[in-house]
């Protein structure tokens, strides 16, 4: 085989950004998530941060973050086990577990962490992870660090699941593992069903709720409350920096599985704790979700259904979202990159995904319109959407 | 012959290739399956062609016939 030197493998393909014209990554941004917000100077509307609710700037928040540097300073510089572990931390720890109806939760520096982290803390390599086809890249990258059997299931259906726990040696320890939000496609997990299959073939469940935290269930719950499930009996993770406005990831569950995490999961244990103006933040939008989730909510619903209605009626193609999130169907990278091009140049920030991020010619722009836009903002982008379809 | 057909549909079924594939598609290259989708199929397989396969029986599988001809190779041991 011919040896590829290590230039060549750390090269990256800018084809298509030279065929576009147009890098959509790493956007320079110089402001908070205002509306408008700023990049090169220029007004925009953003409909690329996961601020769902619109809180990540919210002077409630921000004054939070201040008294906690006022008390604590910037950083503990340390870990959780050491001397970074406040009583704000523990304090933040209790209200996440309460607003979540779980026993324990730990909070980590990232959502990415506590995905990868978990499993290579809980997984032995005999033990068999059942995972969604489109299960986001930190439950994948955990898995496989495992070295674990691994048999994915076709994306959100419970017959394909059922057949795969069958196989299943029942000597073995397996585990379900699936998202609540697939955010490309903003479908949702048959949350309940797949739990209902855990018990059924005695499986342990893992949900990353990091786009249903603060978005879905009556009272902003997520996926748990969405799916009238209680006394959960699995892991539930989460980022804290979507709804939530801040950032840092959680896990959370029975005492029993999170007391072990506590003491043996290396990404808590060996990382610098989170700092304490992000837990303040944390704390304050609990609050805030606990009074204001409906009004919050009612917009943020308000806004999807504005933008998708647009696109539908011009003619875009988009997935069956059933989440605040409208996602257009891109084609290949090339198209997928020139139509974000297009809503930039109007003022309109979006996330485009490309392959490997999705499949190969399955490009995907997504639209995220957070409670904090102002109206005349939504209809100006929806405008802008109708008129760029004609294209 | 008839396994290569076989192959053909759990790949229909299991992932989004939905045009035509040939036997000569290289998985990664032509059909662009990553390592999820390659599990997906032999998966699919264990179950269609009653059998087990280990992490030995998986490698130099590159094209669509490959994976028919190692079907074919294990039904006869």
């Amino acid at each position: 085989m011919e040896r590829v030197s290590f230039t060549e493998r750390m090269a990256v393909d800018y084809s298509v950004v030279e065929k576009t014209g147009f890098n959509p990554y790493y956007p320079e941004i110089q402001s908070a998530l205002d509306d408008p917000l700023v990049i090169e100077g220029k007004p925009f509307i953003d409909l690329a941060s996961n601020n769902y609710l619109g809180l990540a700037n919210d002077p409630r928040l921000c004054m939070a973050a201040r008294a906690a540097i006022d008390k604590y300073g910037i950083s503990m510089c340390g870990t959780p086990i050491a001397s970074g572990y406040s009583d704000l931390f523990r304090k933040v720890e209790i209200l996440l577990s309460e607003f979540l109806g779980l026993e324990k939760t730990l909070i980590y520096p990232s959502c990415y962490q506590a995905n990868n982290g978990l499993f290579t803390a809980i997984m032995k390599n005999d033990d068999v992870a059942l995972v969604d086809r489109c299960a986001h890249s930190s439950l994948m990258e955990g898995i496989k660090a495992t070295g674990c059997k691994i048999r994915p299931f076709l994306h959100n259906n419970i017959d394909h699941l059922e057949m795969q726990l069958k196989k299943v040696d029942p000597s073995s320890t397996s585990f379900v593992v699936t998202e609540s939000v697939f955010s490309t496609e903003g479908s949702i997990a048959p949350f309940r069903d797949i739990y209902e299959m855990c018990l059924k073939y005695s499986a342990i469940p893992v949900i990353d709720d990091s786009h249903g935290i603060g978005v879905l269930g009556e009272s902003g719950r997520g996926i748990l409350e969405h799916a009238s499930i209680n006394e959960y009996r699995g892991y539930y993770t989460a980022s804290m920096g979507k709804a939530l406005g801040n950032m840092g990831g959680i896990i959370s569950g029975p005492e029993e599985y999170i007391g072990y995490l506590k003491y043996f999961s290396s990404h808590l244990v060996y990382s610098t704790a989170i700092l304490p103006s992000i837990l303040a933040g944390i704390e304050k939008v609990i609050k805030i979700i606990n009074l204001e989730f409906r009004a919050l909510s009612r917009k943020m619903w308000k806004y999807r259904d504005m933008i998708t209605r647009a696109c539908l009626e011009s003619g875009w193609s988009l997935t069956e979202s059933i989440t605040p999130i409208t996602s257009l169907r891109g084609g290949d990278s090339g198209n997928t990159l020139q139509i974000a091009k297009m809503l930039y140049e109007k003022g309109i920030l979006t996330t485009p995904f490309i392959y490997p991020s999705v499949g190969r010619n399955d490009g995907r722009i997504r639209l995220i319109a957070g409670a904090n836009l102002k109206e005349e903002s939504i209809a100006a982008a929806t405008s802008i959407l109708r008129q760029l379809n004609q294209w | 012959m008839e396994n290569l057909e076989k192959v053909i549909n759990l790949i229909r079924e299991n992932t989004d290739c939905k045009g035509e594939i040939l036997p000569s598609d290289n998985l990664v290259n032509d059909l662009y399956l990553d390592s999820l989708d390659k599990l997906l199929i032999i998966n699919a397989a264990e179950d269609v062609f009653s059998i087990i396969l280990e992490g030995e029986d998986l490698r130099g599988l590159n094209t669509v016939a490959d994976i028919a001809e190692r079907l074919n190779k294990l039904q006869t041991v």
